[in-house]
Formats: C-alpha cells, sequence, structure tokens
C-alpha cells in the first residue's frame, strides 16, 4: 500500500494530466456534434475490436472440434461424389480419421491414422489428405490404421497426366516428402510445370480421378523414350491433421471372392 | 505567497482582456488566432513545483472555454502547455541558470530568446487547439494556422511586453558605484 501511495505520488503529475484531457475530450463529446461523432466511432471501433478478439478466442477453443466436423463434411461430400461418379451407390463410402504420425513428422514413410477396424477402416482403402491421393491403409487395429503413403520407397501408384493423358507410375526416390517423380511418360505427350496429374482408378485403391499433384519439372532428354515428370504432391505430410479413408466395398467383395477361390484350387 | 499575488494579478487581467476583447479578434479566415491569456501564464516564476504550473494552466483554460463556449479545447491546450512548461523553462535557460522567481521577460532575457520562447509555448498550444477543431483529416490546415497563429502572437507578446512592461527607472535603479545611474 506504501508503495502504491509512492508510486502514485510520484506520477500524480501525469495522472492528473490524463484526468485533464479526459475531462476536456467529455467535454468536447457533449458540445460539438464532429467529436462527439468521432468519440462515438472511436468507441464503437474498440467495443469492436473487442468483441473480435472475443469471438476470436471462443473460435480458436471450439477450432478442434470445427474442423472435426468440416472432415466429418468433407468425408460424406466425397462419398457422395465418388457414388454418383461411379453410378455404384455401394461402391465406396468414406470415414474420416485423424492422423497421429505422418512423413515429415519424423524419418518414417509411413501414416498412421486414429481409427481402425471398430471404425470401419479396413485394410485396402484408400487415404486422401487435403483432398489429395495420400496413400492406402495396410493393416488395422482395432482403433488405428497403418498407412501405406505415396513417399514410401518401395511403392508405385497409377497416376495420368489430367483426366484424359497418358499413365504412368509414381514414385518416390528422394527424402523431400512433399515431392515425388511420374515415369513411363512418353515424350511424345508434352507435359508443362502446372500440369495436374490425377490417380487412374486401375489400382482399385481410389477412385478414378483424385488430384494428386502439379508438375513441376520435366526430366530427360530427347534420345529417351520417357520422360521423367516430378511433381509437387498435394498431400501436405508435414501439416496433414485429418485423413478421409475411402474403403472400396466391391474390391473387398472381389478380394474376398479370390481369397475363397484360393481354397478351390487343386 | 504574497511574492506570488502580482502573477495571480497579471493572470487575471490577461483572462479578462481575454474573453472581453481578444477572443472576438480572428484574423485571416480563423488562421490567426489571439491567445493573449497566455500572457500572464507565460509570466509564472520559475521554481514552482511542476503540478502549479499545470493546475494554473488547465485552471486558465477551463475558465475560458466556460466563458467563451468553447467545449473544452482550451482546457486541453492549456493542460498541455502545463505540462510541458517546465520542460519549455528548461529548453531556454542560461548557463548558470535562473535565479529563483525569475520570469522571463525581454528586457532581461533578450528579445530574440524571449520571442522563441513565446512561439514555442504558442505552436504548442495551437497545435494542440487547431489539431483538436480540425481532427487528423486536416493536419495541413492545422499546421498551417498554428504558423499564422504563433507569428501572430508572438509580435502581440512582444508589443504588449515593450509597452506595458518596461521597466521603469526606479525599478532599475539600485546599489551603484556609478553615480550616474
Amino acid at each position: 500500500m506504501r508503495n502504491l501511495i509512492e508510486l502514485l505520488a510520484r506520477v500524480h503529475r501525469w495522472l492528473l494530466f490524463l484526468a485533464l484531457w479526459g475531462a476536456a475530450l467529455a467535454w468536447m463529446g457533449t458540445t460539438y456534434g464532429h467529436h462527439r461523432t468521432a468519440l462515438a466511432r472511436w468507441s464503437m471501433r474498440i467495443a469492436g475490436s473487442w468483441v473480435d478478439a472475443g469471438s476470436r478466442v471462443a473460435d480458436w477453443r471450439n477450432l478442434s472440434e470445427s474442423n472435426q466436423m468440416v472432415m466429418l463434411e468433407n468425408a460424406r461430400l466425397r462419398a457422395e461424389i465418388e457414388r454418383l461418379k461411379s453410378g455404384d451407390r455401394q461402391a465406396w463410402s468414406a470415414q474420416h480419421a485423424r492422423v497421429l504420425r505422418s512423413p515429415g513428422w519424423n524419418r518414417s514413410p509411413w501414416m498412421v491414422l486414429d481409427g481402425g477396424g471398430a471404425e470401419g477402416i479396413a485394410p485396402g482403402a484408400g487415404v486422401l489428405a487435403m483432398g489429395h491421393a495420400a496413400g492406402k491403409v495396410v493393416d488395422t487395429t482395432a482403433h488405428e490404421a497403418l498407412v501405406l503413403t505415396l513417399v514410401h520407397p518401395g511403392a508405385q501408384w497409377s497416376v495420368r497426366l489430367g483426366r484424359n493423358g497418358p499413365s504412368g507410375r509414381l514414385v518416390h526416390t528422394d527424402h523431400n516428402v512433399r515431392q515425388a517423380t511420374v515415369r513411363d511418360i512418353p515424350w511424345a505427350h508434352l507435359v508443362l510445370p502446372g500440369d495436374t496429374f490425377f490417380t487412374t482408378g486401375h489400382d482399385g485403391v481410389f477412385p478414378a480421378d483424385i488430384p494428386v499433384g502439379t508438375v513441376l519439372d520435366v526430366v530427360g532428354t530427347e534420345a529417351d523414350e520417357f520422360q521423367e515428370v516430378h511433381l509437387h504432391l498435394g498431400a501436405n505430410f508435414p501439416a496433414a491433421r485429418h485423413a478421409v479413408c475411402l474403403p472400396n466395398v466391391r474390391a473387398r467383395r472381389l478380394d474376398s471372392l479370390v481369397e475363397s477361390s484360393e481354397s478351390l484350387t487343386p | 505567497m504574497t511574492s506570488f499575488l502580482p502573477y495571480l494579478w497579471q493572470l487575471a487581467w490577461a483572462w479578462l482582456l481575454q474573453v472581453l476583447l481578444f477572443q472576438h479578434g480572428v484574423l485571416w479566415g480563423g488562421a490567426g488566432v489571439f491567445l493573449v491569456h497566455l500572457v500572464g501564464v507565460l509570466r509564472l516564476p520559475t521554481g514552482l513545483p511542476p503540478t502549479t504550473y499545470l493546475v494554473v494552466a488547465a485552471l486558465g483554460g477551463a475558465v475560458m472555454d466556460v466563458v467563451c463556449m468553447t467545449g473544452g479545447v482550451h482546457l486541453a491546450a492549456s493542460a498541455t502547455l502545463g505540462m510541458a512548461y517546465p520542460s519549455l523553462l528548461a529548453a531556454f535557460e542560461p548557463r548558470d541558470g535562473f535565479r529563483p522567481g525569475h520570469s522571463l521577460n525581454p528586457f532581461h532575457d533578450g528579445w530574440t530568446t524571449y520571442a522563441m520562447y513565446v512561439a514555442s509555448a504558442c505552436a504548442l498550444y495551437a497545435l494542440v487547439l487547431f489539431g483538436l477543431q480540425n481532427g487528423w483529416g486536416l493536419m495541413g490546415r492545422t499546421l498551417v494556422h498554428t504558423l499564422a497563429t504563433t507569428a501572430l502572437n508572438v509580435g502581440v507578446f512582444l508589443a504588449i511586453h515593450g509597452l506595458l512592461n518596461r521597466p521603469s527607472r526606479r525599478q532599475s535603479q539600485g546599489p551603484t558605484a556609478y553615480p550616474w545611474n
């Protein structure tokens, strides 16, 4: 208390000055229309900024829940789109899952999802991150799923330039998890930076026409028969926090049919 | 307290002159405004507590606002001047310092020094006065009015001191070794 009194005694001139200015401004506000308007505008602006800051804090608190809702909606819409595209209402379903591990977080090329058999995610399902192809579920527990990603060095994926262009193999050759290489694209086809590669749907993992990435550069000489295309992957693995799994019900039926046929082989 | 009475008298007549006469003198389309009530404030002696300058100046501004119905602009400008007054005095303090109770006047401190002192005080006062009236949008107009008002009032203050505050022969006489003084 004593220190407070000493502090007030030390700054009493400034306090008096501010009080006088406050009184003068209040006086002006009651006298002049212009100043009254200006004061009202300032107060509204300050109040607005406080309300805005408060709402931002509230939004930030609900951000996780909002993201969850958005991803659920994305999963539903994705399933709806694939059903409409395939013409088979049972062909594709969609499941939302949170990302627990992802390439770029550590040196592993695998992705782990917070959803497994109990949530309807089964091996063979395609995985999308940020609307782009990201990988394939290869194993599940009750509540987790292991995903073979596009950047796994041992994996190859079927992709196509544009919606009607030539098909090629997508492989990952370096340590950059944001880039990959497409091989077996003939030189006869013009590939330009910025062109988009899509999934072909031939492998049964992804539906056709899911975007994979955009062209960064083309490597090779005219003497080669094929060109190597460097891609910027659309699935931003280091930033991925949510994923959509696309189990193909028909593929699962076909797999079970093939498995059952193996027991019939003499 | 007795030594402070002449300054109170000067404050009173300066305010009275401003309220009764000079507040109606607005020149150059509002760019030149008389600030004669500051004559008393700028005559306040050195060595007083800084808060005294603030209170006296703010009181003068508040009186101006009440009488002239200017709604707080003189109070804000006077409070600013009162707050800056000790710094203003320090800026014009000679190398050997002011003697206690000294009040700046052109006959003792020099006409140029006094003119600069008045110009600084009037510019600060006018800047706040016109700045509050015009707002940020008319800053150029505020600066022009401040310059015009400062120039006008420097002339007025020097004229007032030259005409009314001349040291009399009786005041200048004191113990001296020279019989012709």
